[in-house]
């Protein structure tokens, strides 16, 4: 059937309008609680004006200390700017290039990424703050990472260790205790396996866990050659290619983690477990314990809320005396040299490395601070690494001192193709030897 | 019955004569693109250009004057193994991941397209993978592959042991390529639907009285007339698996090894890990051309055989 249709033409309402409001602040805010006795920077009177601080997200203790400062300094007008990790680097680092970046700048430590402290001060982002008062007390190691040319350029507050995190209950059911040399870790290993249950869990699907265990090995190894060797590196003094007592610890340490693959450590098929995962496997009791950096204590803490867990650095020798703690470089703060208002800024980051500020800090994120205080309170998941810490037996994890962040991604490539089989312990040397030249 | 030879009526002319305006259509004046053309420059052909450009210099992401360097950014990229290795990913990728996504999208188009109770459920069942984050759908399957998980567990009891999809590189590509299929075959599928849905009822009734059976009429008649939609789903796939990234970085992270690496992870770890922007943007380069080249070419292949 055919209809005879009019021929009617509506006219469309056009949609031009394109408002695209890219807001990446978080939220602003004007801190205003009150003061406590115990704060160690005094309000001054002479802080007036805007202060911008830029920082990752899902940061409670920096809420907390902007608050503080805040309240101590009534004529400040602090604006927090937080965005989260993937947009970060791309949008401070965009401000800063167009010399409009924020007052105080959450930045990290070496030189692993744009927004590190050696790149950002290289490039003449960052005011150079060698002369604050936390500066010089800065511990030498943690000072190495946020120079650049003897001028210091972020304070950098907490370190992270690594290490072997376990169920307390599930070692006394076992009968067994954190082994302290390295026979005894692969016969605790074997031990454990034949009751059906395995060691440490193992997420080297996760970068940093492939090769975590190896790195904190290598340390460990190297640290009973020379206790010296990372400063040495990291000041220049010996380079990563050249560096015997880190390639021979580094070949060792690899050497020992294949005999743990072969002693049964791991559950099998390693690289198919997440980071995720392997807290899952620790949480339902397949697994004594997993490898972890402490940071990622919450999120095991939030799996199994009633499990005792301890913590236990890996033995590499055969000598319990040489135990060492590894631990990681936290994040770090700095000023940034377009700042308008650098009094405020610099006071802000002179309260953040201050004692006090720091051994909470530390206390916050699971980590201790550099400079080594035997009055900080340990957390209870971190009572076996706590002697080691106020002993002063503590190395920085090798990576924030690598020459290039590629270092980083061939070592995990390695790794993993080593703990598949498909590469030699040989293979894994020549390739992060070849690394450390970068491109 | 419909007679549909009959031509339709011409408007009458005295309408056309007192209503000239409105007969010829509505005229848009051409100064009305010119937002969108600002926006489109600012936004998007000036930082296209630029960044084209900074491929060709030493940028760091960071300094002010970067210097140009010709090549070399290029030469670089293709003398490491990696680049090499990620070339061959992504190009594996693109083609099973084209080829796949739209076979089983063809196949439930069809299975959708009939009049069971059911249909629309059906639709929405397997089109709700589409409106997922790839993140979210990468760190499930992620899950569900984990050694001893339900798929390894399953695998068992057809006699496949100690399956670990993700963690072995011979299989984790494979792996990854499920999550991208799973996830899309449902784009692919609507689009199909759409266009059988747009064959007349009448043709394939012909087709039918002439006693063509379902497959006859899917290979004569549904299947000729799907070449729209059937380019339209090549070049999204391909343009989608040149560029496949959330997938891979949620399950495998180009790992193990380099063995997922795609050509968009390695531009995320020069640029942004590395800190080599200009590699980065040289590999953005190298996808841009990859994704032209094979889309124009497909697209020409397919246009020459419709005029065929």
């Amino acid at each position: 059937m055919f209809h005879k249709k009019g021929a009617i033409r509506t006219l469309a309402g056009i949609a031009v309008s394109a408002v695209i409001a890219l807001t990446f602040a978080g939220c602003a805010s004007s801190p205003s609680s009150k003061s406590t006795s115990s704060d160690p920077v005094k309000s001054s009177s002479s802080l007036s004006g805007d202060l911008t601080v830029s920082y990752l997200s899902g940061n409670p203790f920096t809420d907390d200390t902007l608050k503080k400062f805040g309240a101590m300094n009534p004529g400040l007008k602090i604006r927090d700017v937080q965005s989260t990790s993937n947009t970060y680097q791309a949008q401070i680092r965009a401000q800063l290039d167009s010399g409009q970046g924020p007052d105080v700048i959450f930045i990290w430590t070496g030189s692993g990424n744009a927004m590190a402290a050696q790149i950002l001060g290289g490039a003449g982002k960052l005011v150079n703050l060698s002369n604050q008062p936390w500066a010089k007390s800065m511990d030498p190691a943690a000072k190495t990472l946020v120079s650049l040319n003897g001028k210091v350029y972020g304070l950098t507050t907490v370190q992270n260790p690594y290490g072997f995190f376990y169920n307390k209950d599930k070692m006394k059911e076992l009968g067994i205790t954190p082994p302290t040399t390295f026979s005894g870790l692969i016969n605790t290993c074997k031990a454990v396996r034949k009751k059906g249950l395995v060691l440490i869990a193992l997420g080297a699907q996760t970068g940093y866990l492939a090769y975590g265990i190896p790195a904190q090995l290598a340390n460990s190894i190297a640290y009973t050659k020379d206790p010296n060797y990372l400063t040495k590196l990291g000041k220049g003094e010996e380079t990563w290619t050249d560096s015997k007592v880190w390639n021979q610890s580094l070949s060792k340490a690899l050497d020992e983690y294949q005999t743990m693959i072969k002693a049964g450590c791991f559950q099998d098929n390693v690289t198919g477990y997440s980071e995720d995962a392997v807290k899952q496997m620790v949480a339902s009791g397949k697994a004594v314990g997993t490898y972890l950096i402490s940071a990622g204590l919450p999120a095991l803490r939030a799996l199994a809320p009633d499990m005792k867990i301890d913590f236990a650095t890996l033995p590499a020798t055969e000598k319990a005396s040489d135990l060492v703690l590894t631990a990681n470089p936290g994040s770090a703060w700095g000023v940034s040299a377009s700042s308008k208002n650098k009094a405020a800024a610099e006071a802000l980051v002179n309260y953040m490395g201050t004692p006090q500020r720091q051994a909470l800090d530390a206390q916050a994120n699971f980590g201790f601070p550099y400079t080594v205080n035997k009055d900080v309170k340990v957390p209870a998941e971190l009572t076996g690494a706590g002697k080691l810490y106020k002993e002063g037996k503590v190395l920085l994890f090798p990576t924030a001192l690598w020459p290039n962040p590629e270092v980083k991604q061939t070592i995990i490539a390695e790794c993993q193709n080593l703990l598949n089989g498909n590469e030699t312990v040989d293979g894994v040397l020549k390739a992060v030897q070849k690394s450390f030249g970068g491109k | 019955m419909t007679t549909l030879t009959q031509a339709p009526p011409t408007p009458p002319a005295q309408r056309t004569a007192t209503r000239p305006v409105r007969a010829k259509g509505f005229g848009t004046p051409p100064w009305f693109a010119v937002p969108a053309f600002a926006f489109f420059t600012a936004i998007v052909a000036i930082p296209t250009v630029l960044g084209v450009y900074y491929a060709f210099t030493n940028w760091d992401g960071i300094s002010a004057a970067p210097v140009f360097v010709g090549l070399d950014n290029f030469i670089q990229l293709f003398k490491t193994p990696e680049t090499i290795q990620a070339l061959g990913n992504t190009l594996l990728m693109a083609l099973v991941i084209t080829v796949a996504q739209n076979a089983i999208g063809l196949a439930l188009a069809a299975g959708v397209n009939s009049r069971i109770k059911s249909r629309n459920v059906l639709r929405t069942f397997l089109f709700a993978p589409v409106v997922m984050t790839p993140i979210i759908v990468g760190y499930l399957w992620q899950f569900l592959f984990i050694p001893n998980g339900p798929i390894a567990r399953l695998a068992e009891v057809v006699g496949i042991h100690n399956l670990n999809v993700l963690g072995d590189p011979a299989t984790a590509i494979w792996g990854v390529m499920v999550v991208v299929i799973w996830q899309h075959a449902g784009y692919s599928m609507v689009i199909f639907l759409a266009g059988m849905q747009g064959i007349p009822e009448e043709i394939n009734e012909a087709a039918a009285l002439d006693g063509a059976g379902v497959w006859k009429r899917f290979v004569h008649v549904t299947w000729p007339l799907l070449r729209t939609p059937l380019v339209i789903n090549i070049t999204l796939s391909l343009i989608m698996s040149f560029k496949l990234f959330d997938q891979v970085m949620a399950t495998t992270q180009g790992g193990p090894g380099y063995s997922t690496q795609t050509l968009s992870t390695l531009l995320y770890f020069e640029a942004f890990q590395f800190n080599h922007f200009s590699s980065g943007i040289a590999l953005g380069v190298i996808v841009f051309v990859l994704t032209a080249v094979i889309s124009f070419a497909q697209m020409r292949l397919f246009r020459d055989r419709n005029a065929a």
